[in-house]
């Protein structure tokens, strides 16, 4: 495109900014915008002049379920019901969790020696301070213990998923996770294969009953090394 | 998530009136530039409150815009969603240095809303204008004349200038950046040449920018 002169420059800006820029013109300045400090600056100018216009315009407040619904798409819905101020989870707090959990299994490796059940394999959470699930797993046992720590209810119409992540291959779905109390699951040979040779698990928020597909489709919520 | 497209054009021209009229709160003043960049920084380093709190602190001025520019409160809701997922993803790209946050805000918004107008029917654009027209004209003569009340006490120099546009060509100007109207879509609302608007709408923001710069 060409904005060789600065009123060039200006007028493409400012039909960008207003939104009278359509269609294949409106692509191309918007890389332009990326690869050029100039034009970003002559875009950053314009939006500036307009926001008093935006702000004088009736504002409208959202419906209930938005936020619910940006939590779920931002993989940030780790509860039902968000705690006014709770903080949500960073990687610092990803990092400490996951070293609680692979202290967790040594220390029960070490005092147990390998054969008393229950053995714990992760701790899952949003973050070190917030647990939401334990998951036992006894060696030489196909069976799976998940136990509720905290409230963990999905979002209405939705059902948290959990997954075996083997070190080669395809999630594997290890069943639904429960909102409250606890469940012991047998798990079939295909799944215990793929624990055996996992290092991750995962949740995914997915619809209710479960991903129809087999794989994770919904927001991968938490990833944790066992 | 997108809900699908389904409403005929007559229907929405009824509900979305309503939908302006009855949830339409007054304009607003300026969200704190500096708390803003403290909560996007925050956003950037991954602390889900810090998008809630920004959420409750300008999602209702980014909706005032997509329902002003979608019409349908779902699509607006959906777009707004859309809106806040990418400032989740994409804080760390907001550069303080650059200028102000509500100014990158609301263009996240009006952008996303201008790429969801581009496959739209304009059928249904124009239908809902002229609805929409209504509930402006009432707020306009609510406050007085031509929005001169509303805007007394925000953006000085920015409706100051606006008023030195003549009446038909700032009409066209705000029917874009209000409407997410395109040139033609103008061309026909206003009932004027294509070339006439047009070139009206680039004149006046020549001369809005002479303005605001003298």
């Amino acid at each position: 495109m060409n904005y060789a002169s600065p009123e060039r420059l200006e007028a493409l800006a400012a039909a960008y900014v207003l939104g009278t820029l359509r269609g294949r013109a409106r692509d191309r300045f918007d890389a332009l915008r990326a690869a050029d400090p100039l034009v970003e600056a002559a875009v950053q100018r314009w939006e500036d002049r307009w926001v008093a216009r935006t702000l004088a315009l009736p504002t409208v407040a959202p419906s209930n379920g938005v936020w619910q619904g940006i939590r779920a798409r931002s993989g940030i819905a780790n509860a039902h019901e968000p705690r006014p101020g709770r903080r949500g989870w960073n990687s610092r707090r990803v990092v400490a969790a996951a070293v609680l959990a692979v202290l967790a299994l040594a220390i029960g490796l070490r005092l147990r020696n390998d054969y008393v059940v229950p053995q714990v394999v992760a701790v899952l959470g949003s973050d070190a301070a917030h647990p939401l699930w334990q998951i036992e797993h006894p060696r030489r046992y196909s069976t799976l213990t998940i136990r509720v720590l905290s409230n963990a209810v999905a979002p209405t119409g939705r059902s948290y998923e959990l997954w075996a992540l083997p070190r080669n291959g395809k999630p594997v779905s290890l069943g639904l996770l429960p909102g409250a109390g606890s469940v012991a699951r047998e798990l079939a040979p295909a799944q215990l294969a793929a624990l055996r040779v996992s290092d991750k698990l995962a949740v995914s928020l997915e619809p209710s009953g479960g991903s129809p597909t087999g794989s994770p489709t919904g927001p991968v919520i938490i990833v944790q090394a066992i | 998530m997108r809900r699908s497209v389904g409403i005929p054009a007559v229907a929405c021209a009824t509900s979305c009136f309503y939908d302006l009229r009855m949830s339409a709160a007054r304009s607003v003043v300026e969200p704190d530039s500096a708390e803003l960049e403290a909560l996007l920084r925050r956003c950037a380093q991954r602390d889900a409150s810090a998008l809630e709190a920004l959420y409750r602190k300008v999602a209702p001025i980014l909706l005032g815009t997509l329902l002003s520019m979608l019409k349908r409160r779902d699509e607006a809701e959906d777009a707004l969603q859309d809106v806040f997922v990418k400032i989740w993803n994409q804080a760390n790209q907001f550069d303080a240095i650059r200028g102000r946050p509500m100014a990158w805000l609301i263009a996240l918004a009006r952008y996303r809303a201008i790429d969801l107008l581009r496959g739209r029917r304009t059928s249904l654009v124009l239908v809902d204008t002229e609805a929409l027209d209504g509930v402006a004209a009432m707020r306009d003569s609510a406050a007085g004349n031509e929005g001169e009340a509303t805007q007394a006490d925000l953006g000085g120099a920015l409706q100051r200038c606006l008023d030195q546009i003549a009446a038909a060509q700032r009409r066209c100007v705000l029917l874009a950046y209000e409407r997410g109207l395109s040139h033609a879509e103008i061309a026909q609302t206003v009932n004027e040449p294509l070339g006439t608007v047009k070139s009206w709408v680039r004149r006046s923001l020549q001369s809005l920018r002479r303005c605001l710069e003298a």
